[in-house]
């Protein structure tokens, strides 16, 4: 029970956070006025358009929080948190960069070596260079600890074979963090002997096949690892401290607003469809709740990134901002169902109804990826004292 | 929070620790007031707690009045704190000092109540405590405005009734009363005092379904049934971080409406956004949390005995009052739509009506 706070800190604003979103909106109108982009739902996962990136890199508006001298702005994670929350909001094309100023980089400023920060963090930061998640695998899902994926030394580096699965953007990355077993898990139990690597997608040996996931988007991934070899230097982290690593990423990539804001989009032109029309109580108070329960999830994931900033490891707080978060980002689509039945495919030339369709054809996924609910619910129960 | 308001609800856990509790709680309902308890709870000047120094209070902040009811609620408080806090604050606003005999609070509906040659007619509903209040304070709409009436609770003729916890919720009938004083509420608006109201149950709903939480941890761990805790079983263990989910986000929700309560920079539109979610989130996790609590807790907390049903009637009592989640999704919906509809600038989003402020 101690293990929980249900306190959540206030952020600290600073008045150059709402300088910044202003300008954030400005770019993201003067963007579609031009056609640039057309908004799309769960734009952060399959809105993949390396230009947009580009753009938004050569803004400054990747990796604000990271040291100058690798590319940032030294920012606060306040900042940060605006920038993305716009972009969501808008459901701009975000995807290419999205993992890579999430957790990417930070893992690399962390854990990884000087000539990585130096050579690969000023690249993401100017949307030039795009990491992909390499978790997964045919049969390891919730169960990460059993990944297949093994490396072994070899010729002054390391000889990396397998196949992982589900890496979102993979065919437009250059990277892609792979864990892999380098010793057998017999030995300190099924968390230990796991790695990081850093590995260049363009090795020989590397294969990439996409997925057309059931919205027809092909943003999934299988690679394949054919006795790839990197360097020693492609170690990302300690040896053996790769479980601590990729659970370490948790919080970050578990409470941000990517995770009740996908379907917003959706919300938001709904609210401008009918605000013109006579609406009932009822339908008033179903746009209500749904625009306070976003306020108050939006609330506790600031709490949370508030808790990061002060240096502490929020883990429990983060699962419960992503299990009610990515449930919410589901029923916000089955309540318009009351204004807009969704039948038509995700083609519609009507912006909402195109919009609609493709949230609920996406929002299978809202709650599996980055842990399925029931794992977060095991994690939340675990912080309660229960396991 | 500042070390003095930490100092202060420090004090008022151990009054309500030591002083309270289940049992005190059930007596209350039984028509035992916990006179003791109340005593303490003066001696200590939380009533005064939104009260400045120099009208003799403690000059507490609004999140430290907000705080301590919170606080209050994790206890189930039988006792009138928030309502005496309420009127204490409204009458400091208007006159510039504390009323000098203890003083509740009814909220009334613009037409519920007029003041005709000086003198009050009508009936309020529900009033919280009346019966062992010697004064109530209601706005009351009079033709220079909204105005503060104190009156004499003898003067009233009062109704018995009480709320689902068994608290007195009485019918107060107003029928020539001669207020004690009347006062201009100096710049309030109802829509002020509703909002401070709503977020007052909001912070107590908050404040007992985080006790609800608890009290189903600790009981699913001790209880054992086919061999084991049921906390082994999953099926609990999703259902306990089920709870703990919408007691977060009701804490969160509350937590963020008053720090925009308490910026006076905070615009009036900043404001109902931010009541209406505390009110619309913590009214709708009230129903969850205690669907949940009891379905864990089995035939146990549904015994009067045991006191989870303490909580479970309070905040199903007090997610109806001052507006239930219909009420404040119905007020956030139409204020968000109004203003789409007048912006004029193409500039305006729903985002950017409830994404203001953090």
């Amino acid at each position: 029970m101690q293990n929980i706070r249900f306190n959540f800190p206030a952020p600290d604003v600073d008045p150059t956070v709402e300088t910044l979103r202003q300008d954030v909106r400005a770019f993201l109108r003067g963007e579609r006025r031009q056609g640039h982009f057309r908004p799309g739902t769960d734009c952060w996962c399959a809105g993949i358009d390396p230009d947009f990136s580009r753009k938004l890199g050569q803004r400054g508006w990747i990796g604000v929080t990271w040291p100058k001298r690798y590319g940032g702005q030294e920012l606060s994670a306040l900042h940060r948190y605006v920038i993305t929350e716009e972009l969501l909001v808008a459901g701009a094309p975000v995807h290419a960069h999205w993992i890579a100023d999430r957790q990417s980089g930070p893992l690399i400023l962390k854990c990884g070596t000087e000539s990585m920060r130096r050579d690969i963090l000023p690249r993401i930061a100017a949307g030039e260079c795009f990491i992909a998640l390499g978790l997964s695998e045919p049969g390891s899902g919730s169960d990460l600890a059993s990944v297949k994926t093994r490396a072994e030394k070899a010729d002054g580096g390391w000889r990396i074979t397998g196949t992982k699965l589900w890496s979102s953007g993979a065919q437009i990355c250059q990277y892609m963090t792979v864990l892999a077993r380098t010793a057998s898990s017999d030995a300190g139990g099924r968390h230990a002997g796991l790695t990081q690597f850093l590995v260049p997608l363009d090795s020989a040996g590397v294969s990439i096949r996409g997925i057309r996931d059931m919205s027809g988007v092909e943003h999934f991934n299988e690679t394949h690892f054919d006795d790839v070899w990197v360097s020693e230097d492609a170690v990302l982290g300690a040896e053996g401290e790769g479980w601590q690593q990729v659970t370490g990423e948790l919080a970050l990539e578990r409470s941000g607003p990517e995770r009740f804001l996908s379907t917003f989009v959706a919300l938001e032109q709904a609210c401008g469809a009918i605000a013109g029309e006579e609406l009932t109580d009822h339908q008033l108070a179903t746009l209500g709740r749904l625009l306070a329960r976003i306020r108050a999830l939006r609330s506790m994931s600031l709490g949370v990134a508030s808790l990061l900033q002060q240096g502490q490891s929020p883990d429990v707080e983060a699962a419960l901002v992503k299990d009610l978060g990515t449930r919410f980002e589901q029923e916000i689509i089955e309540r318009l169902r009351e204004f807009w039945p969704i039948t038509q495919g995700p083609d519609s030339d009507n912006e909402l109804r195109a919009l609609l369709s493709d949230s609920l054809l996406r929002q299978p996924s809202f709650t599996l990826r980055g842990g399925t609910n029931e794992v977060l619910k095991g994690i939340i129960a675990r912080g309660l004292g229960l396991r | 929070m500042e070390q003095v308001d930490q100092l202060i609800l420090d004090t008022a856990e151990r009054i309500l620790a030591d002083h309270g509790g289940p049992e005190r709680v059930n007596q209350a309902e039984d028509g035992c007031y916990p006179v003791e308890l109340w005593r303490a709870i003066e001696e200590a000047g939380l009533p005064l707690a939104w009260i400045g120094e120099d009208a003799g209070g403690v000059g507490g902040s609004l999140e430290l009045g907000l705080a301590l009811i919170r606080q209050s609620a994790r206890f189930a408080l039988p006792l009138p704190l928030a309502e005496v806090m309420l009127a204490n604050w409204l009458w400091v606003r208007a006159t510039g000092q504390a009323p000098e005999t203890l003083t509740g609070f009814a909220l009334v509906s613009p037409e519920a109540v007029q003041l005709r040659a000086g003198r009050l007619y009508g009936t309020l509903a529900a009033v919280a405590f009346a019966d062992r209040l010697p004064q109530l304070v209601l706005p009351v709409e009079t033709d220079h405005g909204l105005q503060l009436a104190v009156v004499a609770t003898v003067d009233c003729s009062l109704g018995n009734q009480r709320s689902l916890a068994g608290e007195a919720r009485n019918e107060v009938t107003l029928n020539g009363v001669e207020p004690v004083a009347l006062a201009g509420a100096s710049e309030l608006e109802l829509d002020d005092i509703q909002a401070l109201t709503a977020l007052v149950r909001a912070h107590q709903i908050a404040g007992a379904l985080e006790r609800m939480v608890a009290l189903t941890v600790t009981y699913v761990q001790e209880r054992q049934q086919f061999g084991r805790a049921l906390a082994k079983f999953q099926a609990i263990q999703h259902m306990v971080a089920e709870m703990a989910g919408e007691s977060a986000l009701a804490n969160a929700a509350v937590e963020q409406a008053a720090r925009v309560m308490a910026d006076p920079s905070a615009e009036p539109s900043a404001r109902l956004v931010a009541v209406a979610t505390a009110k619309s989130v913590t009214s709708e996790a009230a129903g969850k949390v205690t669907q949940l609590a009891h379905q864990a807790h089995g035939a146990m907390g549904f015994s009067h005995e045991y006191p989870l049903q303490q909580y479970s009637r309070r905040v199903w009592c007090w997610r109806d009052e001052s507006g239930s989640e219909f009420y404040w999704n119905c007020r956030l919906g139409h204020h968000v739509v109004t203003q789409l509809r007048d912006a004029s600038d193409g500039e305006r989003s729903a985002w950017s009506s409830i994404a203001q402020g953090f």
